[in-house]
């Protein structure tokens, strides 16, 4: 028999023997493809924490012929950065009430008489607002909102008391304490309308590169195809490997056993992950079918050397699922990198699903860490030799059994 | 009867059981402490101030923190992760020359808001950091007008107290305590033991499946159905798992979900004695073990609702019927003992279809 001959009908009888029970294949498959695709929106929905803030509508009260409701809602209704989360309506008394109970308005803040020439006086005037009693929440954040505000209308107010007191107190002319308030005034409203001007957002991700729906995606499928390269552990019992031992006395050695079954069992991880990767990253391209098969050749390779080295399919298997788990860990799988102990995050290069996060990036044109891009081949390089060095010997003891 | 009883006293004699009282509460124990966190405010900001200067910023931006919000103080390594983590809503770093700046009348950018994937309520942080650090910059503001004017600032520079705003409700009662889904943690303590219950069922089965195959099991199996020789191994092996689970949901605060453990065992005996007693599924066992837990956390709404799709589908999982009997629904336990009923019903009449 041709050695070409014996390798392909190795590779079917090893496929076969992966394929056992029939469902399985598919079975993994369906679970690998929802699974990965139930990570990322689970992840995304958790680490926002399910908050979302739409913003408040205020109604405003005063007594009857004070303008200042009019005139909060006509100027801060100018300022654009106010308009994103508070929106603010002038009512009467009557209004207010209705408007509150039907929903229209979150709260209804009433301003006490004459508010604005306490406030410039330098007194600590009262205002009440009014909330709904079944809407804590509301009530609190615009409560918050109300706070922040008034503190700053008063601390404004205050300032400009002071000077009026500091140009009064220096004697100066009528004409110049007249020109000091107007421009305090203007330098206050100037700091109010541009406070925004403070400061400056900076977005932090929870993970590395990749967007977070994918980290999570790409991580999962790592995981879940690193644990169904437990399924290729039947290609390395010690039963197996007794009845294969016996074509070496018709003259044919390991190596096509070997390669057969590292290309059955890369040939089904392929069929695991490349759909998973597919549906995460949302795109195909050549790069992505390489990517899958150089990760199931990693996996094969690594489900090959530890059921080669270990005593037993047991404690290949919960070594293989340890791994894993520890891949999936240290790779920010289950918590983001962010919140992992900066030790571990020293350590996730050291994770195959590192090495899968890093070069899916670079196919999607994120930046990628360099080393994380050379180990995936160069370790699966490396598990194949050592696997094919443990292969050749278990054959030759297996020959002897036999 | 009597056969039922010897092979549940035979299996019951290995004593390799006893772990589980210990190691199911050690496993659990850390996330539940994880996830008992003291009562703290809805919405969390962490802030770092520089080395020298700030602390007049801080004062006053601590006096905002109450029931809705709350200012945390903390390094910058420690806000960055927390942020990026999601644990707190934003941050506010300060510029280590935050003081100088402000001397200087330079505010642009002097506090950089970090945002992280939880960043909801950030305009309304940015609004109380603009207050306080205009309630220390403000003197500043007027003591130059008044150097330009040549006239000194007064020596008593004012401290504005916090504008008072009392809250009155529409009805005149007190507010509603807030309710921010307290039961979150004693909900995902139950689905973690769910989903090691869930494991162990297929281990339970794969033992039970192996033991029927060896000499003792099969001269049994030959005068009495196997069914009946697997049910006594399996209730020996279940029986110690779901005590030691309850005991781990009562010692971790969750007993009020214990009794909804029993349908959800019996469904699972069921399904390990469906299995066991077909020797074909056996080899897929192993594969399909690392992948239980995983989807019993994420398609079942152990830790978030069901997020996928096909919603409806997935509150029929039997993880999802176990979680909703514990949320009250009265219709999940029926549901579950009737499908572990009939999936028993089923295993027993095809080994018996089986028996010449």
């Amino acid at each position: 028999m041709s050695r070409l001959r014996l390798f392909s009908r190795a590779t079917r009888e090893a496929m076969n023997a992966c394929c056992r029970p029939r469902l399985l294949p598919g079975l993994l498959l369906v679970l690998c493809l929802v699974l990965s695709l139930a990570a990322a929106p689970t992840a995304e929905k958790l680490l926002t924490g399910g908050v979302s803030f739409s913003g408040i509508t205020l109604g405003v009260t005063a007594p009857e012929g004070d303008e200042t409701p009019a005139l909060l809602a006509e100027y801060l209704g100018k300022m654009q950065d106010l308009r994103r989360y508070c929106a603010i309506v002038p009512l009467d008394d009557a209004q207010a009430e209705q408007s509150l109970e039907d929903g229209q308005v979150t709260a209804v803040l009433s301003l006490p008489e004459n508010f604005i020439s306490a406030v410039r006086r330098g007194d600590n005037p009262t205002v009440s607002l009014l909330v709904r009693r079944d809407r804590p929440l509301d009530a609190l954040l615009t409560l918050w909102v109300g706070q922040s505000a008034a503190d700053l209308l008063q601390t404004v107010q205050r300032g400009v008391y002071q000077v009026q007191t500091g140009a009064e107190a220096a004697g100066l002319s009528s004409a110049a304490q007249d020109a000091a308030l107007q421009t305090i005034n203007l330098r206050y409203i100037q700091w109010v309308a541009g406070r925004s001007h403070a400061f400056r957002e900076v977005r932090l991700s929870p993970v590395d590169t990749l967007p977070l729906a994918q980290h999570y995606g790409i991580t999962l499928t790592a995981y879940l195809t690193l644990c169904a390269a437990l399924i290729a552990g039947r290609l390395y019992d010690r039963k197996r490997l007794t009845q294969l031992a016996r074509c070496r006395s018709v003259g044919q050695g390991s190596g096509c056993f070997f390669w057969g079954a590292i290309s059955a069992s890369t040939v089904f991880l392929t069929f695991l992950t490349l759909p998973a990767l597919w549906a995460v990253c949302s795109s195909i391209s050549p790069g992505l079918v390489g990517l899958a098969v150089l990760w199931a050749l990693f996996c094969a390779a690594l489900a090959a050397a530890l059921f080669l080295l270990l005593p037993g399919q047991s404690a290949g298997g919960a070594i293989l699922f340890l791994l894993a788990l520890a891949a999936l860990v240290a790779a920010g799988g289950i918590l983001p990198p962010a919140l992992l102990p900066p030790w571990l995050q020293e350590l996730s290069f050291l994770s195959p699903a590192s090495w899968l996060q890093s070069c899916s990036a670079r196919l999607l044109g994120l930046p990628a860490e360099a080393v994380n891009l050379r180990l995936l081949p160069a370790v699966t390089a490396i598990l194949l030799a050592l696997a094919a060095g443990l292969y050749a010997a278990r054959f030759g003891r297996g020959e002897a059994e036999a | 009867m009597s056969l039922f009883f010897r092979i549940f006293a035979l299996t019951l004699r290995k004593r390799w059981y006893l772990l589980l009282f210990l190691l199911l509460p050690m496993l659990l124990l850390p996330v539940s402490q994880k996830l008992a966190r003291p009562e703290t405010a809805p919405v969390q900001v962490g802030v770092c101030l520089p080395k020298e200067g700030g602390d007049a910023f801080w004062q006053a931006l601590s006096q905002h923190s109450g029931q809705v919000v709350e200012f945390i103080r903390t390094d910058e390594a420690d806000l960055r992760r927390q942020v990026a983590g999601g644990r707190w809503d934003c941050g506010l770093l300060l510029a280590e020359d935050f003081a100088l700046r402000l001397q200087e009348g330079d505010t642009d950018r002097c506090i950089r808001l970090l945002l992280g994937p939880a960043s909801a309520a950030y305009p309304l942080v940015r609004e109380t950091a603009a207050a306080c650090l205009l309630r220390v910059y403000a003197p500043n503001i007027a003591a130059s007008v008044l150097a330009e004017l040549g006239a000194r600032s007064p020596d008593d520079w004012f401290t504005p107290e916090p504008v008072d705003i009392q809250t009155q409700t529409l009805s005149g009662a007190p507010l509603q305590p807030l309710s921010l889904a307290g039961d979150t943690a004693r909900r995902l303590i139950a689905g973690l033991v769910a989903a090691l219950l869930t494991v162990f069922s297929l281990c339970a089965a794969l033992d039970a499946g192996h033991w029927l195959q060896n000499g003792a099991a099969q001269r049994i199996s030959a005068l009495r159905s196997a069914a009946a020789v697997a049910l006594p191994r399996l209730t020996a092996l279940y029986l110690p798992a779901v005590t030691a689970c309850i005991l781990s949901l009562w010692v971790l605060g969750a007993a009020q979900f214990g009794l909804w453990l029993l349908p959800y065992s019996v469904f699972l005996l069921a399904v390990s004695l469906f299995a066991a007693l077909r020797p074909r599924l056996l080899p897929a066992i192993p594969a399909l073990l690392p992948f239980v837990p995983v989807c019993c956390v994420l398609l079942s709404p152990v830790l978030t609702e069901a997020i996928l799709p096909l919603p409806e589908l997935l509150r029929f999982l039997p993880m999802s019927l176990y979680l909703a009997a514990c949320d009250g629904s009265p219709a999940a336990a029926p549901v579950l003992l009737s499908a572990g009923a009939l999936l028993m019903a089923l295993a027993t009449l095809r080994d018996c279809a089986k028996r010449p």
